[in-house]
């Protein structure tokens, strides 16, 4: 136990008087120390701008999110209902599920400005290119006998889905939300450097336009710790989830 | 023969439809700024697109790309595989990588610009930066635990550690290492365009929005196409090599 906290505590110290002597020798201005950057996070974080900033990125990151997941899980539904429509419409999702966020930005600055909507709409897009695979999985993974079980009970269809579909295909969504968490809270950081809509890029990109590089290195900082956060809550979200449900 | 040309054939009308369903709509009856039609913009990649455009834009572009990738690739599958054979350097340096990994890779860039200052190094350093990090978490992560859950197997046969990562370890998380190689090439895309519009003014990134500035609309659509179809082409790429070349190198023979 000791070792294992011991690793790790020593190893963050070596960085951080790693870092403290790499300041000294470099220019002070442009690479801001240890001691700098904790005084600049102490200044962001006595600031409300900082917290209605944290708030967009949390508020617009969970609505593109949750819009991701919505559509995602409707389309996957209606693509199994149809071989035909499957077959049509796969092969396209596919070709744009590897075409990164960044490059529908110039068209989404010109059609919807700089506002959330806008940022709202391309996390929805991303989360909804990366959650449809496991949507069409979820959805495939319900086993014959409990199809036959369903015509031998003459459940209805909408009983069926309730009890089976549902179920069976939210453990693969759910698991699809945990990974996706960090590309929808990357994609709100990237709309903020990228185009300056509301947020903590948006604060990031302020600062590196203003020189002001002790605050750059302080909001690098928090954006990673709270990179961290999410990781964890949706880490154990899914594991709360699924163990309720008695999957894990 | 035959039957598999029809069922190619069957199998790309019915893949192709809806996109050229949605290309004559567009075409017909879609009048925005925004939208040019799509034959007003072919005519323009026509004018456009010549070798000097292609030497000055794409080239860049693609070899920060490349380069960043491959370096990424290599130094992240290195790191990986020493920190995920050794529990000491995996528990004391996970927790780091997985600090920075968090930290959104296009945020990692304006610091990196603040200390390297602007040029082709300070690109091809926040791609390959990127990279290594995904690519190590993963590779460490899988090695640390395939190296737990087999360990009677390599005592059993009695395997070198070397041999063990390249016929145990390695394979058995293969899948696993390379959809985040996949992911990864992403994250280069995304940090090289946004490397251009912030830190070198040049590339197809830059012209995109350079071209978006100047209300040029139509250039702006031959940016976005071009950046797609590079996205595309390298995910192609990485995705044969893994078929083709990791999965035959690295074969599943003991696990």
């Amino acid at each position: 136990m000791f070792l294992r906290l011991a690793t790790p505590i020593s190893v963050g110290f070596s960085i951080i008087a790693l870092w403290f002597f790499a300041s000294l020798s470099i220019d002070s201005l442009t690479f801001p120390g240890p001691l700098e950057t904790g005084g600049a996070l102490f200044q962001i974080l006595i600031e409300t701008s900082f917290y209605l900033s944290l708030f967009d990125t949390i508020w617009i990151s969970t609505l593109g999110l949750s819009l991701g997941a919505v559509f995602s899980y409707l389309a996957g539904l209606l693509l199994t209902q149809s071989r035909f429509l499957e077959q049509s419409l796969v092969p396209s999702i596919n070709i744009l599920r590897v075409i990164p966020a960044i490059v529908l930005m110039p068209l989404l600055l010109s059609t919807l400005g700089t506002t959330a909507f806008a940022i709202i709409v391309l996390t929805s897009y991303v989360i909804f290119a990366k959650l449809i695979v496991y949507v069409l999985d979820g959805l495939k993974a319900t086993r014959q006998e409990f199809v036959d079980l369903v015509k031998i009970c003459k459940l209805g269809e909408i009983h069926s889905f309730l009890r089976i579909n549902l179920p069976i295909s939210l453990r693969y969504v759910i698991s699809g939300i945990q990974l996706s968490s960090s590309r929808a809270y990357g994609t709100v950081v990237l709309g903020g450097l990228f185009i300056g809509s509301p947020g903590l890029g948006k604060d990031l990109d302020r600062a590196r336009v203003m020189a002001e590089f002790d605050q750059m290195f302080a909001y690098g900082f928090f954006l990673a710790f709270l990179g961290i956060l999410l990781y964890y809550f949706f880490i154990s979200f899914e594991k709360k989830i699924l163990f309720q449900w008695g999957w894990n | 023969m035959g039957l598999e040309l029809t069922k190619g054939f069957r199998w790309l009308a019915i893949s192709t439809w809806v996109p050229a369903l949605v290309l004559i709509m567009w075409e017909l009856y879609i009048e925005s700024i925004f939208f040019p039609k799509p034959s007003s913009i072919v005519t323009r990649i026509l004018e456009v697109i010549d070798q000097s455009w292609i030497a000055s834009n794409v080239y860049p572009t693609l070899s920060i790309i490349v380069l960043g990738y491959l370096l990424g690739l290599i130094l992240g599958t290195s790191i990986g595989l020493v920190v995920g054979y050794s529990s000491l350097l995996y528990r004391g340096l996970t927790p780091f990588v997985l600090l920075l990994r968090k930290m959104p890779s296009v945020a990692k860039f304006p610091i990196i610009l603040a200390i390297l200052g602007i040029g082709f190094v300070t690109q091809i350093f926040a791609v390959t930066l990127s990279v290594t990090l995904m690519i190590a978490l993963v590779t460490s992560k899988a090695i640390y635990d395939s190296s737990n859950a087999n360990e009677d197997l390599v005592r059993l046969f009695g395997l070198s550690r070397l041999q063990s990562v390249g016929m145990v370890h390695y394979p058995a998380r293969l899948g696993e290492i390379w959809s985040v190689a996949k992911a990864a090439l992403q994250v280069a895309v995304i940090v090289t365009i946004f490397s251009e519009t912030v830190g070198s003014g040049r590339g197809v990134g830059y012209f995109t929005l350079l071209s978006k500035e100047l209300f040029d609309i139509e250039a702006m659509w031959i940016g976005m196409l071009v950046l797609g179809a590079i996205s595309l082409t390298l995910h192609l790429c990485v995705q044969v090599f893994e078929k083709q070349v990791v999965q035959k190198f690295f074969p599943l023979r003991l696990v």
